[in-house]
């Protein structure tokens, strides 16, 4: 066995052990054992299938991150016909003895966790680095079990549970297949096909027509944001989504970025803003926003608005930029700004501000301790992006 | 594209879409009723569908009767079975948008008029107690500005693609399909 191959391995079994124990103590058997499978089933077709020859990122990324889009959306659907509430009311079993498992408690075990581990996993692969087969498994048995979950809890509480047009089953159908067929491409490997994803610049036309769909865009996320939360945070999304747009126009409007190097950054970036969301929902920062803006942001428009469909159009933005589309080129540059000019704001604005209205000392702000760390990835793409355009205008 | 559509799909799905919003005022319902956003986006597409001048004369002419209709509608008249006429709204722009046929810009223009009509005395009667009225109006006609926007440019995007036409029948059919289901909702509930 190699020292690096059985390095790790190693890593991986401790961390994920570890992270087991920790859930098996503070939330309960019930999440725990759904890890614990997941583990064990994808350490065996791992090391069973893909261990001797690792998977090539060209040919898995794109369905990885489809699938990871998905079980973002099957958390919206939970979340809408209030599943965690349900589970924990009907299978008080699974949960530690104490414990009051509230959307809080469930978003950031049952949500950011495995959203921010399968993005990390994405940043792997499209390093080609070899813990990334690990995650392969990983996320088609994560996606897998979730949906079994999901399916069996609908049809069993088929009177109790709030359906919601049996959305959650049907997209389950969808995961469940995708992530299966997944496994038995994996378990069926032959030589792998490298698909050369084909980059096009737009033309004149094309970019002038993203420019005004991106523009209106903006418009009516603006509008939404200032009604729900007021002009403080406004100020920093929009203006990081104008920037984002000028930056987009400027560059990879006319020549894409090449994902092999800026969709590692983009996952690893996603990575840790999807941690520091999880921040904002353990310590409520809308709530700590609406008391310095004086706009009340309500915990329900907060959840959809910042840790669901916002997230969706991030990680769908990932698979975008993986294709070489005008849709993830300007998402990126929207959140590699609104990460550099936006996440400061939490240690340098908003904290002063309540200062400033309330008096006392510099305090915590909601958000605060993880608000840094998704700018590292930003940084790097930021003359990054403007120097491969400078050289693909050189070129052209 | 198939995955564009099944995204599309399931964020629709996944959104909290009970017809009429689940709340907010001004421009937020548009955006929380899935009605609302649909016939918004709708109109642009249909627009963009005819082409020439009713790119922007099809919206224009819903943006302006949507302004009149709210404004009728803030004084007190009222329509008879408004919630069943906006979602048959959705369903007839599924149809205009999947169906082949040429129209004329001057029935388009009427056809969105009436729709702009029959959201603006919704948008009126929904108006919470508490709101001014004119930032209400502002703002909903912001937000309908910025969807018909979204949904002409989307429309001329996918026309710049191999199969756009027949792409944009199905994304017709698909607004159809859910017009549908949320008149069927209307009947059942």
């Amino acid at each position: 066995m190699q020292t690096n191959k059985l390095s790790t391995l190693l890593w991986i079994l401790s961390t994920l052990i570890t992270t087991v124990v920790i859930m098996f103590l503070t939330i309960g058997s019930g999440l725990a054992l759904l890890f614990t499978s997941c583990l064990i089933i994808s350490l065996i077709g791992w090391l069973s299938y893909t261990y001797k020859k690792p998977i090539e990122k060209t040919v898995i990324s794109g369905n990885y991150l489809v699938i990871i889009v998905l079980l973002m959306v099957l958390y919206t659907i939970r979340y809408a016909s209030g599943f965690s509430e349900f589970i924990y009311l009907n299978y008080t079993g699974l949960f530690a003895d104490g414990l009051i498992f509230d959307h809080t408690n469930w978003f950031v075990w049952a949500v950011c966790l495995p959203i921010s581990m399968l993005l990390f996993g994405g940043y792997l692969i499209s390093r080609n680095y070899f813990a990334g087969s690990f995650f392969v498994w990983f996320n088609l048995v994560y996606a897998t079990l979730e949906s079994l979950i999901q399916m069996y809890v609908e049809l069993i509480n088929i009177t109790e549970y709030n359906h919601l047009y049996f959305a959650g089953i049907l997209l389950s159908m969808v995961l469940f297949y995708l992530s299966i067929y997944g496994i038995l491409r994996l378990i069926k490997r032959k030589q792998a096909t490298i698909v050369n994803i084909k980059l096009t610049s737009l033309n004149k036309r094309q970019k002038n027509l993203w420019t005004i769909l991106f523009a209106s865009f903006i418009l009516v996320y603006a509008i939404t944001l200032v009604s729900t939360a007021g002009k403080l945070p406004l100020g920093v999304v929009v203006g990081s989504m104008v920037g984002g747009l000028i930056g987009w126009r400027l560059t990879t409007a006319n020549y894409a970025a090449d994902p092999q190097k800026f969709l590692p950054l983009y996952l690893l970036l996603l990575t840790f803003f999807f941690i520091h969301i999880g921040e904002e929902v353990l310590t409520h920062f809308n709530r700590d926003i609406a008391q310095i803006s004086g706009t009340p942001w309500s915990d329900s428009h907060f959840d959809y608005l910042i840790t669901f469909i916002g997230p969706i159009v991030w990680i769908y933005a990932a698979y975008s930029l993986w294709k070489g589309q005008a849709f993830g080129n300007f998402i990126l540059w929207f959140m590699v700004v609104g990460m550099i000019l936006g996440e400061p704001t939490h240690l340098l604005v908003f904290p002063i501000v309540k200062m400033a209205k309330f008096g006392g000392n510099y305090e915590y702000f909601s958000g605060m301790y993880t608000a840094l760390f998704p700018m590292i990835p930003a940084i790097i793409a930021l003359p990054m992006l403007i120097r491969d355009y400078k050289k693909s205008k050189t070129i052209a | 594209m198939r995955k564009l559509y099944l995204f599309i799909c399931l964020v629709i799905v996944s959104s909290p879409s009970y017809a009429h919003g689940f709340s907010g005022h001004g421009f937020l319902q548009s955006l929380t009723g899935i009605d609302h956003l649909l016939t918004m986006l709708a109109i642009g597409v249909w627009g963009a569908k005819i082409g020439g001048r009713a790119i922007y004369l099809v919206p224009l002419s819903f943006l302006t009767i949507l302004f009149l209709g709210a404004l009728i509608g803030l004084n007190n008249y009222h329509i008879q079975n408004l919630e069943y006429m906006i979602v048959i709204s959705v369903v007839l722009l599924g149809i205009v948008i999947t169906i082949n046929k040429k129209i004329y810009i001057a029935i388009a223009m009427v056809g969105s008029a009436i729709f702009g009509l029959i959201h603006g005395f919704a948008y009126a009667n929904e108006l919470s107690e508490g709101i001014s009225a004119t930032k209400h109006i502002t703002e909903f006609l912001i937000t309908a500005l910025g969807l018909n926007a979204l949904g002409v440019t989307g429309a001329l995007l996918m026309f710049e693609r191999k199969r756009g036409v027949q792409n944009l029948r199905i994304l017709g059919l698909l607004i159809l399909i859910f017009g549908t289901l949320l008149t069927l909702k209307l009947i059942l509930i």
